[in-house]
């Protein structure tokens, strides 16, 4: 069941605190608050992915070192006022300004918004689902499918999210699986599918989250 | 630093606590001197994998282990010692001893970051600076740079250090200062408060505040008298420190003065040299002064007395350790300073508190006791809201659909909006609630069972986890408040 406006304002201030969804900051609801969503804004940290010393991407490959290195490398942060230039068929990872820790028995979806999606802004890549149990910002798989730069600058209302009610509460929520690899994150984090167990692992060179 | 540190029994409860602060300090200057040394050597294997510079990293990284794998094999007795289990005399010193050198190697090491490439400053530590300072333009940088040289440089002074002539100087000086941080506190808001005291310094200077002070008291004879004990401009400059002090305090509250109580708690004896003959009164006296002005701020200091106290008793023992000439010198120090300082005090507070800076009040200090508590349930804390949940709550069960119309949808749906939180008040909320958590987590690094050895990584996890989140609410504060600006503009 899709929650409605409502439903979510009620589930942000329950007074159950198993059921009670944080997300925070809200700086405006009134702007904020779609009939059955809650958009979100970009944040201040952006990750560029280079692509000038790399062949392709194998996880095999000393994927620790590699984030850290991108995650020191490549990463920007801006200022309140600066701005962020995503050039066309550019792809970044970017993360929500707000904080999400979902209960239980609530699921999300990150979409994009329409007015933004018409400059060709997409939000994500592929993965815009949030498991129940999730805490953390969301991460923006942003990319221009348009054939101007868009000017982005923290703040700005690019997504929003929705929320499911689910038949009853998750057995395993995100925060108790085994590997909950993004699991409080509170800034960009690039992909660790590298640990994975089924990706096959050099020994000498692969690291554990 | 040099030497190993002398080795004294943990007799009271304020010792032992005294014990924790120095472990926790510790622990946490260790994971991150690590995690930079880390760093700078996946960057040299990735970018420069034949450079010599690797063997350099490699051999501070191995170094550095060694000291740890000595400290571990203490692992047992901090188990004990944490959880107030009885330890021989032999087994107490060889804790402290272990201790004392892991710190002391950290600290050397530490210093040789120098010579690796350079980090940047995070630019939080801005984010923290303008929102305490209310400046959108700084005129101030922050660079890292090592321990004992981090402090505030102006361009006259270093154009006056390598002999510019006067003329020349005009076209060099565009009166910036350099705010230099030690790189082992690039990613910790907790430490930045010093960047605070640094900043008060550039205010000073722009409004003469000490140099104005100075100049009437010369009349009288006490800045002169104090000056003649060791050097010149020494009491100008015990002026200019309390007047940064007080400026830090008027910002930031009694977290101003935390990094450096831990920092020297953490040193195993008192460096008379960076004390008041770099220019600074005597720590105890700095303390007084500003727990007083802050009193007279009316803002209370009683969540950070166990601080307080435990660095007093701390103090007193290291005074105790020094040779008598020594101790002699410092507590003539201490008597001058304070001699100096007693007659200009009400009047450097009343020039702080006429710059029209923000002030950290009472109701700053009781907003953080509650965003510990966020802290606490790990998330950030860059804003919160004003209504009750419970209040909000019942509003929203009133509303109808069908019958509510979208502006009393809206006015009930703006009890939802939050404020954001000044820096002030996530870093004093970030220091209550490293207070309150940290022997938790000592406990969980030393596990009590017989052969254990510690896992120091869970405490830099602790340590990581803690920065993110502070980093983390500084910027989304400063997004927040950035907004909020565009919406009543518009």
């Amino acid at each position: 069941m899709l929650l409605s406006d409502i439903d979510i304002a009620k589930r942000l201030v329950d007074p159950v605190l198993q059921r009670r969804l944080v997300v925070t900051p809200i700086i405006s609801a009134r702007e904020q608050f779609g009939p059955s969503s809650l958009d979100v804004r970009l944040s201040t940290d952006f990750q560029r992915l280079e692509n000038m010393n790399r062949s392709h991407i194998d996880l095999n490959e000393r994927p620790a070192a590699e984030e850290k290195v991108y995650r020191e490398g490549k990463r920007i942060i801006l200022a309140a006022n600066e701005s962020f230039y995503l050039h066309p068929d550019e792809f970044v990872l970017a993360s929500t300004l707000e904080f999400f820790r979902l209960p239980d028995d609530l699921a999300g979806r990150i979409e994009g918004r329409s007015s933004w999606g018409r400059h060709g802004l997409l939000v994500h890549a592929t993965a815009g689902f949030v498991d129940p149990g999730f805490a953390g910002v969301l991460t923006f798989e942003l990319s221009n499918a348009g054939r101007l730069p868009i000017k982005l600058t923290p703040g700005l209302r690019i997504g929003q999210v929705c929320f499911f009610q689910m038949s009853s509460r998750s057995l395993v929520p995100y925060y108790a699986k085994h590997l909950a690899k993004y699991f409080e994150a509170t800034t960009v984090e690039t992909s660790k599918a590298g640990y994975d167990p089924e990706v096959p692992k050099n020994p000498a060179t692969h690291s554990t989250p | 630093m040099s030497s190993t540190p002398a080795v004294r029994r943990v007799d009271s409860d304020l010792e032992r606590q005294g014990l924790l602060y120095v472990l926790s300090e510790a622990l946490e200057k260790f994971s991150r001197l690590q995690q930079i040394l880390k760093r700078q050597q996946i960057f040299i294997k990735v970018e420069h994998a034949e450079a010599e510079s690797a063997t350099a990293v490699d051999k501070l990284i191995n170094y550095l282990e060694a000291h740890c794998e000595m400290f571990l094999g203490n692992s047992d007795r901090v188990a004990r010692l944490l959880r107030g289990k009885p330890l021989n005399e032999a087994e107490e010193k060889a804790v402290i001893q272990a201790l004392g050198i892991l710190i002391v190697r950290t600290l050397q090491i530490h210093e040789l970051l120098l010579l690796l490439p350079r980090e940047v400053a995070k630019p939080q530590a801005s984010f923290l600076l303008r929102d305490c300072f209310g400046r959108s333009d700084l005129k101030a940088s922050i660079v890292l740079t090592n321990q004992f040289s981090a402090y505030e440089y102006r361009f006259e002074d270093i154009l006056e250090k390598v002999n510019v002539e006067q003329k020349e100087r005009v076209a060099l000086t565009h009166g910036g200062n350099v705010l230099c941080q030690a790189f082992g506190d690039k990613d910790n808001p907790l430490a930045w408060a010093v960047l605070a005291h640094e900043y008060g310094h550039v205010l000073d200077d722009q409004d003469e505040i000490s140099k104005g002070i100075v100049r009437t008291e010369h009349s009288s004879g006490g800045v002169d008298q104090l000056a003649q004990q060791a050097e010149p401009d020494l009491g100008a400059d015990v002026v200019a420190e309390t007047v940064a002090d007080f400026i830090a305090a008027h910002v930031l509250g009694p977290a101003s003065l935390m990094p450096i109580l831990f920092v020297e708690m953490m040193q195993p004896r008192l460096d008379v040299r960076q004390g008041m003959l770099a220019g600074h009164p005597p720590t105890p006296v700095r303390v007084q002064l500003v727990c007083d002005y802050l009193t007279q701020l009316g803002v209370s200091t009683k969540d950070f007395e166990l601080v307080f106290e435990t660095y007093k008793l701390d103090y007193e023992r290291k005074v105790q350790e020094m040779d008598e000439a020594q101790r002699n010198g410092l507590e003539s120090m201490e008597k001058q300073a304070q001699k100096l300082l007693s007659p200009l005090v009400s009047e450097i507070a009343s020039k702080v508190n006429s710059l029209g800076l923000q002030r950290f009040g009472m109701q700053n200090v009781e907003r953080a006791r509650l965003l510990q508590q966020s802290l606490a349930s790990k998330q950030p804390i860059s804003s919160r809201r004003s209504r009750l949940d419970s209040d909000i709550y019942s509003a929203l069960g009133s509303l109808k659909c069908g019958t509510t119309t979208p502006e009393q949808a809206y006015k009930v749906l703006a009890g939802l909006d939050e404020v954001a939180v000044p820096g002030s008040e996530i870093v004093t909320a970030g220091w209550l609630y490293r207070l309150s958590s940290f022997e938790e987590e000592l406990m969980k690094t030393f596990p009590d069972e017989p052969g254990q050895r510690a896992d120091l990584d869970v405490y830099g996890k602790y340590v990581e986890k803690t920065d993110g989140l502070l980093l983390k609410s500084l910027e989304a504060a400063d997004v927040h408040a950035e907004i909020l600006r565009r919406l009543t503009s518009a």
